[in-house]
């Protein structure tokens, strides 16, 4: 994480109540309390109402990771994250050193690339939704129009192309990497980049050489927080393909969803809940043990 | 305005490669966005949009909905904005045991879906009694927001020069001072955005006011929106102007663009780097 | 515009006879629709001065999560919907049994004022068998619904058997390729719901067998050819793929803008037949037909699953019962019984109860209605829905649609899952 000295050694105890007592509080009642009635009910076939509840000790989690749909969702969920952020490190990036100059129309541009992700992601996932409809939608409609009929797939109905279109939405939430990127490059050192220049590289050598490492504390936070929040998605595939088709695009966020609506088997909810938080657990780790390794 | 563009796509080549990539990305970007709005103006046009502002549906008028969506917005930023800050100057400045497990334990929190404890937080804010306040809809947001907002404070933090804070601290003041009179202002931009961020994010959420909210006075817009789709069915009318509020919805996120995006990265230059 | 009293402070000074002060009723639902409820509710209002409702209105999603929490915490309410599915078990602990209640506050003895037999699907739903709710009325799925004078320009008939499914599906590719022949919704839960409406067309009520635990099971013949019937449908085009990226809402806007020749769904879509629902949806349907679904399966006959909806329940915390009791008296049995009935989405339960005229604009969309009517009141099996299993099945079917996966693998897999305990049906 940090391989800076910090600045002060022991601070007093006065100061670690001051600085991280709100933090603290918070976390004790929206984090600690929600755990523990995760784990509370995940032992137990209980409804919504709490009462009458009976203990099944590991029986929800075997049930849970027998399901292969469930499986699957955790495997979409890393595929989705691995996906943005290959997209944000890649093209985020080279989006974001493009928009840096001094260009007209900038503003513009970001707002493009930063709107979906600012806007609610059900309006986002529903526009794509009825645009690749696979008999009256938009795209579908033009690419006949232009005698290209044979490109006009069932986008959201075929397997593989719906898995494509949720990775499509993902990628369209380039925007905040952009935006860190952005924040990034504008408080760099120059003096480097005046060295190359005189030395005469180009562009490309530039970015690649001497940005790209340049941005490693960006590239960090990115994926981290890329990654779990991730396992936070839902709209972007409720309003879309709903998990579809026949499951193929499940994510986390939606298999929970659908044994919670009924809201009888509680816990198997609570159950899929603290798995998932296991399993980010385990991946930041990794994340951070390898990054650590490699600074 | 970035020191960079004096060093990047000097020849025109570049130059134009450059353009040509940004222009076509754009556009394939700003197709959904497009799109989005054309479905705004279907079947009715412009009326769609004036229904949608100016009459109430299902009782409730866009206009308050948005109020209220604001006020959120604000209360959830002006937490975040708080507990994150102080939190993050704490990771970053302070050396203790256990520090990075902490912190660790902190971030691991963003990977928890508002979904998966809606039961737990039902109760709480039925113990703290905030049904019906605003805080029983902020409260929970901050909470999901803060790992996010510790990250980036504590990112940004190391990265600031320290000189600054150093100097502070070799005269003598309490971290309390250097926390107010230095750090706050530096972090100033890394602050700007995730206040910018909290407010976005709260002005989509429409899982905690509908549970939360009891009453319809305080139905917030994204709430609104898809209580619409239930009041309005599959006719013409309702249609339109189900498509005209989701865009509706968007439009807060646009003026934050237009006018947020300038105090961001400008802000940053001005904190820039001379070491 | 309902005012918003704190019951609270008014509450406990109630007396049960005369209204003197102001008394806030709290109705919670999500159906039908808020200008419906409206009326409802100044009927009412106007009949008990004195009395003023307050609605709480949430979308049915919404309401599954919000309703059981809310009662578990004791808010107020006064008259609360419930959903006619495993949210009886769910909240039955705070509801009071009605019998005893109607007896005492009601102008007569429930079972005279709804039908019995709605009663005892209500009953059924319980699992103390005891009665909680009192059902508005009956609906079921799949039925079909047709633009009458689209069938009329392309010459076409009500398509009753697989083989005049065909036929018409044809006839319309054919002379008007740019409409879709049957428009309805590819969601999970619906495939589920054509399946299970094609194993009632064998005539021996599977559904029943299985939901309660009587023997059947999701490899029975019935349910295997009905799963064979529904994916060779689509191999065939009898059932277009395309439908399968249709969401509910989309489906529904293709066949009201004459996109589509016909509509399949749920009976709750009666309201298409009702022209007065239909002007004051703006629809731009002038003429709406309906009947069940082809019969798919060899030496079947048409068959729908009925349930009662939207069933009407007085919570422990009811301020007044008394109150309670007349409201759902009038909403389900009373002078509220007509401020829905046009919208057809129930056949009402309420005993002796006539639709008013001016409903339907032709005879045959009266006698088509009939004819939906009679195969509700007439169900092979209960349409007594697991939600989540539901949305299993479903995929099973769309899953074997799209990769060809064998109807034999797939069955015995929905046993499994239905055995496993994983599902809503284990209660």
């Amino acid at each position: 994480m940090s391989d800076k000295k910090s600045l002060i050694s022991k601070p007093r105890l006065r100061d670690i109540a001051f600085f991280f007592g709100p933090l603290i509080a918070f976390y004790a009642v929206f984090y600690l309390f929600s755990t523990g009635f995760l784990i509370f009910t995940s032992f137990q076939k209980i409804s919504i109402s709490l009462r009458k509840g009976t203990f099944i000790g590991w029986r929800n989690f075997e049930l849970l990771l027998t399901d292969p749909n469930f499986i699957n969702a955790v495997t979409n969920n890393l595929v989705f994250a691995a996906v943005s952020i290959i997209a944000g490190l890649t093209l985020g990036f080279v989006i974001a050193v493009a928009l840096s100059t001094g260009r007209r129309g900038k503003t513009l541009l970001y707002a493009v690339f930063l709107l979906p992700t600012l806007m609610p992601l059900a309006l986002i996932a529903s526009v794509f939704r009825v645009l690749l409809e696979s008999r009256f939608g938009g795209l579908n409609e033009l690419l006949r129009s232009v005698g290209l009929e044979q490109m006009a797939m069932q986008w959201l109905i075929d397997p593989p192309l719906a898995y494509g279109v949720v990775v499509v939405l993902f990628i369209n939430m380039i925007g905040l990497p952009i935006m860190y990127y952005t924040a990034n490059l504008s408080a760099i050192n120059t003096s480097v980049l005046e060295a190359a220049v005189m030395d005469g590289a180009r562009t490309g050598r530039i970015m690649r050489e001497i940005l790209f490492p340049l941005m490693r504390g960006t590239h960090r936070t990115i994926i981290l927080s890329t990654i779990l929040m991730s396992f936070r998605a839902f709209d972007i595939v409720f309003f879309s393909t709903q998990g579809g088709p026949a499951g193929t695009t499940e994510i986390t966020g939606t298999y929970v969803y659908r044994f919670s609506t009924s809201g009888t088997n509680v816990g198997y909810g609570s159950a899929a809940a603290l798995v998932v938080m296991v399993v980010a657990l385990l991946i930041a780790a990794l994340q951070l043990f390898w990054t650590r390794k490699r600074s | 305005m970035s020191k960079n563009n004096d060093f990047l796509y000097r020849r025109p080549v570049e130059k134009a490669v450059m353009a040509g990539f940004l222009v076509i990305l754009a556009l394939v970007w700003s197709v959904p966005l497009v799109a989005a709005v054309v479905r705004g103006f279907a079947f009715n046009g412009w009326q769609n949009f004036s229904d949608v502002i100016f009459n109430d549906i299902g009782g409730i008028s866009l206009i308050r909905t948005y109020f209220n969506s604001f006020v959120i917005a604000l209360l959830h930023g002006f937490f975040v904005a708080l507990v994150a800050s102080l939190a993050g100057y704490g990771f970053a400045f302070f050396e203790f045991r256990g520090k990075e497990v902490a912190y660790f334990i902190v971030l691991v929190f963003l990977a928890v879906p508002a979904t998966s404890i809606l039961v737990p937080l039902f109760f709480i804010t039925r113990e703290l009694g905030l049904r019906d306040n605003y805080l029983a809809v902020a409260l929970p947001e901050a909470a999901l927001t803060l790992p996010f907002g510790v990250l980036l404070i504590r990112n940004y933090a190391e990265d600031i020069p320290r000189s600054l804070v150093e100097a502070a601290a070799m005269d003598g003041a309490s971290n309390q001072r250097i926390y107010l009179e230095v750090f706050l202002p530096m972090c100033r931009p890394a602050i700007v955005n995730i206040i910018a961020l909290s407010m976005m994010w709260s002005m989509q959420d429409f899982l905690f006011p509908s549970l939360f909210f009891s009453s319809k006075e305080m139905t917030t817009a994204a709430q609104a929106v898809l209580r619409f789709r239930e009041y309005l069915g599959s006719t013409p009318d309702d249609i339109g102007r189900y498509n005209a509020s989701l865009v509706l919805l968007a439009v807060p996120a646009l003026l934050i663009v237009l006018f947020g995006l300038r105090f961001i990265t400008s802000g940053l230059t001005a904190g820039g780097v001379k070491e | 515009m309902k005012r918003l009293i704190l019951a609270c402070a008014t509450s406990a000074l109630m007396s049960t006879a005369a209204y003197a002060d102001d008394v806030t009723l709290e109705l919670w639902t999500w159906y039908p629709s808020e200008t419906v409820l409206t009326k409802i509710i100044d009927a009412f209002e106007d009949e008990n001065p004195g009395v003023n409702v307050n609605l709480n209105l949430f979308e049915s999603g919404a309401y599954q999560d919000r309703m059981p929490l809310a009662l578990a915490s004791g808010d107020p309410m006064d008259v609360v919907a419930v959903q006619t599915s495993t949210m009886v078990n769910l909240v039955k602990d705070g509801l009071q049994p009605l019998a005893p209640l109607f007896d005492e506050h009601g102008s007569a003895s429930i079972d005279s004022l709804i039908s019995p037999s709605a009663l005892t699907q209500a009953q059924s739903l319980a699992s103390d068998d005891d009665l909680y709710i009192a059902p508005l009325g009956v609906l079921g799925s799949a039925a079909v619904y047709y633009n009458a004078d689209l069938l009329e320009e392309l010459s076409l008939t009500i398509p009753r058997t697989r083989d005049e499914l065909a036929t018409f599906v044809a006839s319309v590719t054919e002379q008007r390729p740019d409409l879709l022949p049957i428009s309805f919704t590819g969601a999970n839960w619906f495939l589920d719901e054509i399946a299970l409406t094609v194993a009632e067309q064998a005539g021996t009520g599977f559904f029943n067998s299985v939901r309660y635990n009587t023997g059947g099971r999701w490899d029975d013949p019935a349910y295997v050819a009905a799963f064979d019937a529904v994916v060779s449908a689509y191999s065939d085009g009898l059932f277009s793929k395309d439908t399968l990226d249709l969401d509910y809402g989309r489906s529904a806007e293709l066949f009201q803008q004459g996109q589509a020749v016909a509509f399949m769904q749920g009976t709750w879509e009666s309201g298409l037949l009702s022209e007065p629902h239909r002007t004051s949806n703006t629809i731009p349907l002038n003429n709406v037909v309906a009947s069940g679904l082809p019969v798919l399966v060899e030496g079947g006959s048409p068959s729908i699953r009925s349930f009662i909806e939207v069933g009407l329940a007085v919570p422990e915390q009811a301020k007044n019962p008394e109150l309670s009791v007349k409201f759902i008296e009038f909403m389900a049995a009373g002078g509220g019984v007509e401020a829905w009935s046009d919208t057809l989405f129930v056949v009402p339960a309420a005993v002796g109860f006539e639709l008013a005229d001016g409903i339907f604009n032709s005879e045959a969309a009266e006698a088509s209605y009939d004819e939906i009517a009679n195969l509700l009141l007439n169900p092979g099996s209960d349409r007594n829905n697991v939600s989540d299993f539901s949305a299993a099945a479903g995929d099973a079917l769309i899953s074997a649609i799209l990769n060809g996966d064998s109807t034999a693998e797939k069955t015995a897999h929905l046993q499994s899952e239905w055995e496993s305990g994983r599902y809503s049906n284990s209660e």
